[in-house]
């Protein structure tokens, strides 16, 4: 149990410092494999069985091509424009982040977050593939920040960007390769009191577009004020500047309230999905993870605490199909389908001898 | 959703399912036999929140009869009430699933952590500023959470002029402090209705089944029980021992301690451990485990008295605390002993009970 140290951020970078260059440097690749930009692969953090933690990358089938450990539990997957690099996050609120290059170009880079920050577990490359945006919590100021890395430079941090609210979670880069979206979750917490939720009474999400030109606030939208408990975490992106975003309920003792939105900078909406209660409630409040298929406008969501997931056609608000399965988070949407994963080893129809993390990413079509 | 269950009720109940365990609806129901919870909400929570709600109830008399009549003992008598205000509160703060959690009622009572001292700032410009509407109960419930609830009611009591309390010279800083302990009281007895016999939490959590949208079968009615417990035990290390100790003496920051102001803070790390063994004992966890698992449970006891002794040795104020090495170091065993204890919690006892961890489940990622 990790939080017996005073600050875990403190060990954790500790730890980093003093053997994040050999983990770096030592952990070569288990099975080396070849990655043409046709490809089509996935990536998830892992736990396996005897509590290592890593991160893999799969065929469509479900073979592991590739896996390396991590020296804590992963979160987030990105891949590069090309997809011959992807950078895996710590689990919030982790201090370090691990870029790959899948083809041996280079060995790992290991970034660390500033001391006086931690990654939230999420980001996006650039289009051009020559930046890193990690979402960060400035914690002394209980501000989101967007970390900038060079990843012409071992991922050298060349500055940060607001994100304009607190607690930011996922996020990702718009179409036009310019704007990202940030779901700012609202939820402010402090290293010293580790997970612990500061301002549940007076939390304010939103969903905040920023130009990567200069940092500056193009667009901000905010949750109705009775839905202000209603932290939007996650984000799949839905076409031209719009995203559809899945919330969980931090007032969990309220009415049921809608867990997913479509947020557009185009027409300036932020709209809800009206469910049907009954599967509302099925999802206990959470929505893990969601991804958005852009060729048939379906979405799918993920709820882990019930096991289930929902495929959904947004247009009619009809359920196309429910997969139950314990634990199940990680979905992805990769060739007109949805690929799914589960913390019990489930991957789109495979038991596997892994505890996937909650999150599963295409290097085809990636979440945001 | 079944019509017999009303929306709000049902998300009362829903609290308990941001577990970290998770269950097919059709497991195996294997703790049928296991758990009592019946026993947990008469024996435990229950008597609990009575107990508070009497508290409550004293304090709000004596700071009546401080306010009409003003003197050293009147003052003496209301700093007395708030430190059985403490106790009270610490034995049922823990039990946050259903009528606690919801309404901001934990936040109105006790706002904590107050990390950069906001609320404290907000009480200080209230009296300051001699702000009418805080003495107004019916105002003040309008205000932040951080003005109305007990780390308030302790800086008018025991910070910076409040003696000035025992004589007619501050009836606006009595004023509020009567107002902050008549929310108080109506927090709490809001808090026991809650649960009543007919509060529908009651029903939901004591009969599980396929038509109960809530708690599908006795694993999760059980892992509601044990995740309260484990958490509770967290948050005694993880908010209230390590930012107080931190690492060592030099480190350690007195002034971050809960209650460090009126001198509470030992006694509520007190209740917190009777309240949350009191909830053990009322599981009865071990009725039908064999007889090494029975031993597990039965050192949860057995640690806890560990602790409660270690503390009374303790009590003394935060600074005095961290400047005696014996002191400092019987709080550092505290903080062991309950580690231990969330250590059996978090995995012994699921695993005795065939609860298996969502690995993907936690909490908000």
């Amino acid at each position: 149990m990790d939080w017996l140290a005073t600050s875990q951020l403190v060990d954790r970078r500790s730890f980093m410092k003093s053997t994040g260059a050999a983990f770096a440097t030592g952990l070569l690749p288990r099975q080396a494999f070849a990655l043409s930009a046709s490809d089509a692969v996935l990536a998830s953090a892992y736990r396996d069985r005897n509590g290592t933690f890593g991160v893999a990358v799969l065929s469509e089938q479900g073979e592991i091509l590739w896996q390396q450990a991590l020296p804590s539990r992963g979160h987030d997957v990105v891949f590069g424009p090309t997809g011959e690099t992807l950078v895996v996050f710590a689990r919030r609120p982790g201090t370090f982040a691990v870029a790959i290059d899948l083809g041996h170009k280079q060995n790992s880079s290991t970034i660390l977050s500033p001391s006086d920050r931690h990654f939230y577990g999420h980001g996006c490359f650039s289009a051009d593939g020559k930046l890193l945006y990690a979402t960060e919590n400035d914690f002394e100021n209980a501000k989101g920040k967007l970390g900038i890395y060079d990843a012409s430079d071992n991922y050298r941090r060349i500055g940060e960007f607001e994100t304009f609210g607190i607690g930011p979670h996922d996020m990702g880069l718009m179409s036009d390769g310019r704007i990202i979206l940030v779901a700012n979750g609202g939820i402010e917490t402090h290293p010293d009191f580790l997970r612990t939720k500061l301002n549940l009474s007076t939390m304010r999400p939103n969903l905040s577009f920023i130009d990567t030109k200069d940092g500056s606030l193009l667009a901000q939208f905010e949750l109705p004020k009775t839905h202000h408990k209603l932290s939007i975490r996650h984000l799949a992106k839905a076409g031209e500047a719009s995203a559809w975003f899945a919330c969980q309920n931090q007032d969990e003792l309220s009415d049921l309230k809608p867990l997913v939105g479509r947020v557009s900078l185009v027409s300036g909406k932020l709209e809800l999905l009206e469910l049907p209660d009954a599967v509302l409630a099925g999802l206990r409040g959470y929505v893990g993870s969601i991804a958005c298929d852009n060729e048939s406008a379906q979405i799918a969501i993920t709820s882990p605490r019930v096991g289930i997931a929902h495929i959904i056609d947004p247009s009619t608000n009809t359920i196309k199909e429910t997969i139950s399965q314990k634990d199940i988070c990680g979905v992805a949407a990769q060739n007109n389908r949805f690929m799914l994963s589960s913390g019990g080893g489930f991957f789109d129809g495979h038991q596997m001898p892994l505890h996937w993390d909650n999150h599963l990413t295409s290097n085809i079509t990636s979440s945001a | 959703m079944p019509g017999f269950i009303k929306r709000a009720e049902y998300w009362i109940v829903s609290a308990v399912l941001t577990v970290g365990l998770s269950f097919p609806a059709s497991a195996n129901d294997t703790t049928a036999d296991h758990v009592d919870i019946s026993s947990v909400i008469e024996t435990a929570i229950v008597p609990a929140f009575h107990g508070f709600e009497s508290s409550a109830s004293e304090m709000q008399d004596a700071m009546s009869a401080l306010c009409a009549q003003p003197s050293p003992s009147a003052l003496q008598s209301s700093r007395a009430s708030f430190n059985t205000l403490v106790g009270s509160w610490g034995q049922v703060e823990f039990i946050r699933l259903g009528p606690l959690a919801a309404e901001n009622r934990l936040e109105r009572i006790l706002f904590w952590p107050d990390r950069r001292g906001r609320g404290l700032k907000q009480v200080q410009n209230i009296i300051r500023t001699s702000d009418a509407t805080a003495t107004s109960v019916q105002m003040l419930g309008k205000k932040s959470v951080a003005v109305q609830g007990l780390l308030a009611l302790e800086f008018a009591l025991f910070g910076t002029g409040a003696d000035s309390l025992s004589s007619s010279d501050n009836s606006f800083r009595c004023g509020y402090a009567l107002a902050i302990s008549e929310n108080l009281k109506q927090l709490s007895s809001e808090l026991v209705g809650l649960w009543s016999d007919q509060n529908r939490i009651r029903q939901l959590w004591l009969k599980p089944g396929p038509d109960n949208p809530l708690f599908r079968n006795n694993q999760e009615q059980l892992a509601a029980l044990i995740k309260m417990i484990r958490d509770g035990l967290e948050i005694m290390v993880a908010q209230r021992l390590t930012p107080f100790l931190r690492e060592d003496q030099a480190s350690a920051k007195p002034m971050s301690a809960l209650f460090w102001r009126s001198e509470n803070t030992i006694r509520s790390l007190q209740a917190n451990m009777i309240g949350l063994q009191n909830l053990v004992e009322a599981s009865r966890f071990d009725r039908t485990l064999d007889n090494n698992n029975k031993r597990v449970v039965k050192s949860l006891g057995f640690e806890s008295k560990n602790a409660l002794r270690a503390l009374a040795a303790s009590d003394l104020p935060t600074q005095k605390i961290v400047e005696d090495a014996d002191v400092f170091g019987r709080l550092i065993y505290v903080r062991i002993v309950v580690l231990g204890m969330f250590d059996i919690l978090e995995n012994r006892l699921p695993a005795m009970f065939g609860l298996t961890s969502g690995f993907s489940s936690l909490d908000g990622d």
